[in-house]
């Protein structure tokens, strides 16, 4: 689904994930802190757009996505609905219950958030290789449904995710890179209440 | 056998014939509770709306399924959707929903995005606004040059699919409750509800793959108007076989107790079967279809037609070796006659209200009565044959009573002992209380009831089947009009309102939309280019200004407006109309409250409105009481004089205002059936005072009979205080308990005037 498409993938950074052989050694991590540069090549913009922030995935509670350039923006994803913050701190909050579609999101968050890849069935094919020193590639082919909005997306990892690529139908692109990983800090109290949509 | 005799003998095989096929044919029965209740709403509108409403939910069954856990609770329900398939009974079963198609909607809307919405542009510069949209990771629906500031992404993403307390999970429609998760099935019936054939079936099939399904810990919520068709099909067919069935023991004792003969006997029921043997055929033909309600007050009639039956018979015991049929009916003729009318005009008191189902008891009951009477009158005498041995014992008993009765009534303390009566008849009288809901009448099972409250509470869907009806000139007003009422939200008790407006905003809405999305052309094109975005994208912000209105037909073309299309009653005789509910547990005042003042909104609320005319009847009934009173005063004032008619009347008067005290202290309220039956009371009552008046020299022939006639109606009536229908149950002991009294009071009379 477009711009969500990596979202939906992120909480894989943690998760125990099938193809099993190749991201058994995943950590289930419960809380999982890390930074992230974005790229994206639309056909309608004249030049990438880049964007850098860092990212939480929780899970418990879900992703709290906080981009810091070129604007802040936070995003707060759990199982009960999308909360976003913009830059001058207006606050636009979706719940499951008022839209299916954020609701559907909402379901394959809380999937992957279990370590279930197979929460993706239905929606993708997913295939993966490994390559040395534990590195892996996991590509997914979208089913039918999915095919209006990915063409195709590409996820490599070895510890951790680190790289995710999606083409879509219309040409576009946007390739995601996560970096600094930080496994051990805890959730902040300002990222729990933000996760909380408090 | 005179000739009259033999066609009337005729006759009644033939209705009895007819009856028989007709019933065993399975389709003659109703159990809509619709069908029994008048049309209250004078806008024909509110009822087609009303009708249409009802065929909608009519048709579906709604399960709820819980497990041990929510994977047993998916189990549990996906086990139960495949069983009902399997049974291949229902048009369709539903559990699993099919994936949503977002591109539906997009594909939908898209044309019509500048009529849908439009952005709040934020003050000055608008490319940081577009931008964040461009970083933002949440789905807008569409491409971002179409949609750079999210606007009609709102739109999509705000459109109300589900204002129930469910939701998706799992791809299941579920509710996440204290007691764990429950699971929605639906299955739409391949028929009506009411349906024999289709409820059987149906019925059947639900119940065996709830059986398959059942484990410890899992639980089955099931409502629909399937459920309480058969619910109400079956405990009237408990109630008319135990009622018919008491009824007739009752009556066969009472023949074997005195008359100690095979033929009195068969001849007696030969009455009472005549009597509803015309009754069904009458009825049948005329209505097409029996109310159940009809056959289970239709048994009660059994204890009154067996009275004319009683009354010939008591004076054949007494005749000794002077029997002649002829001379006997000639003298008793004034009497059952006068019997005969007082009765037909009680019943014929139920004709005045609108209900179509009093209406079809009270025919029921005269042709019962009026096919009873005539069977007496042509029938009996030649089959009477010779005189009953005398019973010199029982003689002697009545010759007792009637001492002591008169023993009684002779007595100094007497007119003390009655005023205490009386004072105690007032003190209790002041506990009545009345009460017209018309959810009163009628009362389902207790588990289908707790059921029913248990997933409205769980799905937040409106018990009181109130909603609004809004009307316009044409389809843009209507949807306006919806609008504004949804404007009156937050309402309190209400969770939303399901309306079509919510998905096809109004024509003023969709233009005014447009106009902002025309003005604030240029600064988003100026923003657009500085976001980053190519000119010739950015000259796609003008896209779709120049398209046509969205209209409801197109709306109605589409697969996501299925669960809302009942609500568009579309063009009407005054324009157009459509229906808006409230979700959540509303109660009426506060719906009234909600549209008042708004022009072509409607609160239409049948059961309120049923019960405001029940309310309305049973005053209407009060003075019909006190009409037929009169109307009676007058009768038996003509025929016997003034003082003669008030002593006959007194019994009668006094049985009524010890019903209602019995009703008072049995905690019954006050309704229009109370009412009805008071008027039933008062023909039965004078009857047997004037049977009683009409007795012959000896004074115990018509003893006897009123006895019987008497204890046959105490039976029959009293029996339905064994009904679970409250109506019925206030209607037979108000009934019984005015005909005791009054039969007790009118022997008391009797002695005073021997």
């Amino acid at each position: 689904m477009r711009r969500a498409a990596w979202f939906l993938l992120a909480p894989a950074l943690c998760a125990q994930a099938v193809p099993e052989a190749l991201t058994a050694h995943l950590k289930a991590t419960a809380v999982l802190h890390a930074d992230f540069t974005q790229t994206r090549r639309l056909a309608a913009l004249s030049r990438p757009l880049k964007s850098s922030g860092s990212l939480v995935v929780s899970r418990e509670l879900g992703v709290l996505w906080r981009m810091a350039k070129p604007l802040p923006l936070t995003v707060a994803a759990g199982p009960k609905g999308v909360l976003e913050v913009d830059a001058a701190g207006r606050r636009k909050l979706q719940t499951t219950k008022d839209t299916p579609m954020v609701a559907r999101m909402g379901e394959i968050m809380k999937s992957l958030l279990e370590g279930r890849w197979s929460a993706l069935d239905g929606l993708f094919t997913v295939k993966g290789e490994s390559g040395r020193d534990g590195a892996w590639t996991i590509h997914l082919t979208p089913a039918p449904q999915t095919a209006a909005f990915i063409k195709a997306v590409r996820i490599r990892g070895a510890a951790f995710i680190e790289t995710i690529h999606v083409d879509e139908p219309s040409g576009d692109t946007m390739d995601l890179t996560f970096f600094n990983f930080r496994p051990e800090a805890p959730l902040t109290a300002e990222e729990r209440r933000l996760l909380s949509f408090e | 056998m005179r000739a009259r005799g033999w066609i009337w003998t005729v006759l009644v095989v033939a209705f009895a014939a007819f009856a028989g096929l007709r019933l065993a044919s399975g389709r003659a029965l109703e159990t809509d509770l619709l069908a029994m209740l008048p049309e209250t709403e004078k806008n024909p509108v509110a009822e087609r709306a009303i009708q249409t409403l009802a065929r909608t939910t009519q048709e579906r069954v709604v399960l709820l399924v819980r497990g041990a856990d929510p994977a047993d609770s998916r189990a549990a329900a996906l086990a139960l959707a495949r069983d009902l398939e399997a049974a291949k009974v229902f048009e369709s079963v539903q559990c699993e929903l099919p994936p949503i198609d977002p591109l539906e909607l997009v594909r939908f809307y898209a044309p019509y995005r500048q009529r849908l919405a439009a952005p709040d542009l934020p003050p000055g510069d608008l490319a940081p606004a577009i931008q964040a949209r461009l970083l933002s990771p949440v789905f807008s629906g569409m491409p971002p040059h179409l949609d750079p500031l999210g606007a009609f992404g709102g739109f999509l993403a705000g459109l109300p699919f589900q204002s129930t307390g469910l939701e998706l999970r799992d791809g299941l429609l579920a509710v996440q409750a204290g007691d764990g998760l429950h699971v929605m099935v639906t299955a739409a019936l391949r028929g009506s509800a009411f349906d024999p054939v289709v409820q059987a079936r149906s019925l059947g099939a639900v119940d065996a793959a709830a059986a398959r399904m059942a484990r410890p810990g899992r639980q089955l919520l099931r409502t629909g108007v399937l459920f309480y068709a058969a619910d109400a099909r079956g405990s009237a067919e408990r109630e008319m076989n135990l009622i018919s069935l008491l009824s007739t023991l009752g009556i066969l004792g009472l023949f074997a107790l005195t008359f100690r003969s095979l033929r009195h006997l068969l001849l007696g029921l030969a009455c009472v079967a005549a009597g509803l043997a015309s009754a069904l055929a009458v009825c049948l033909l005329a209505y097409g279809k029996l109310h159940l309600l009809t056959l289970v007050v239709g048994c009660t009639v059994m204890g009154v037609a067996v009275d004319y039956a009683f009354l010939l018979f008591a004076h054949h015991l007494g005749a000794g070796g002077a029997w002649n049929p002829g001379a006997t009916l000639r003298r008793i003729l004034p009497a059952l006659l006068l019997g005969l009318v007082t009765s037909l005009l009680g019943y014929g008191a139920l004709l005045a209200a609108p209900f179509p189902g009093l209406r079809q008891i009270a025919v029921f009951s005269m042709v019962a009565l009026a096919g009873s009477f005539l069977t007496v009158l042509l029938v009996l005498p030649d089959w009477l044959g010779a005189p009953l041995p005398p019973r010199p014992a029982l003689g002697a008993a009545l010759a007792r009573i009637l001492g002591r009765i008169q023993g009684w009534s002779a007595h100094r303390r007497t007119p003390l002992a009655v005023a205490a009566a009386l004072a105690l008849l007032g003190g209790t009288l002041a506990f009545s209380r009345v009460d017209d809901d018309v959810r009163g009448l009628i009362l389902p099972s207790r588990a289908l009831r707790r059921d029913e409250a248990r997933i409205q509470e769980l799905l937040k869907i409106s018990t009181a089947g109130a909603f609004f009806l809004v009307e316009g000139a044409d389809e843009g007003q209507v949807l306006a009009r919806e609008e504004a009422l949804r404007a009156r939200m937050p309402i309190p008790g209400v969770a939303g309102l399901m309306a079509v407006s919510a998905f096809v905003p109004s024509p003023a809405r969709q233009e005014a939309a447009l106009a902002r999305n025309r003005a604030a052309l240029p600064a988003l094109a100026k923003g657009m280019l500085d976001a980053g975005f190519r000119p010739e994208a950015a000259a796609a912000a003008r896209e779709g200004l120049d398209s046509g209105p969205l209209t409801v037909g197109a709306w109605l073309g589409t697969s996501f407006s299925i669960p809302l299309r009942p609500f568009w009653l579309g063009p009407t005789e005054r324009g157009a109309a459509s229906v808006v509910l409230p979700t959540g547990s509303p109660d009426a005042p506060a719906l009234a409250r909600a549209c008042e003042g708004l022009p072509g909104v409607t609160l239409v609320d049948k059961a309120g409105s049923v019960s405001r005319l029940l309310a309305h009847y049973r005053r209407v009934a009060t003075w019909a009481l006190a009409g037929a009173v009169a109307l009676v005063g007058l009768l038996l004032g003509a025929w016997y004089g003034p003082r003669t008619s008030l002593r006959l009347l007194a019994p009668s008067l006094l049985g009524m205002l010890a019903a209602l005290a019995a009703g008072a202290a049995l905690g019954f309220p006050v309704t229009l059936f109370t009412v009805m039956a008071l008027i039933l009371s008062l023909g039965l009552g004078v009857d047997y005072t004037v049977f009683l008046r009409e007795r012959d020299a000896a004074g115990t022939s018509a003893l006897l009979g009123v006895m019987l006639a008497s204890a046959s109606t105490l039976i029959s009536f009293g029996l339905l205080a064994l009904s679970h229908t409250p109506s019925l149950r206030a209607f037979g002991v108000t009934l019984a308990a005015a005909v005791l009294v009054a039969t007790l009071t009118s022997f008391l009379a009797l002695g005073e005037r021997a």
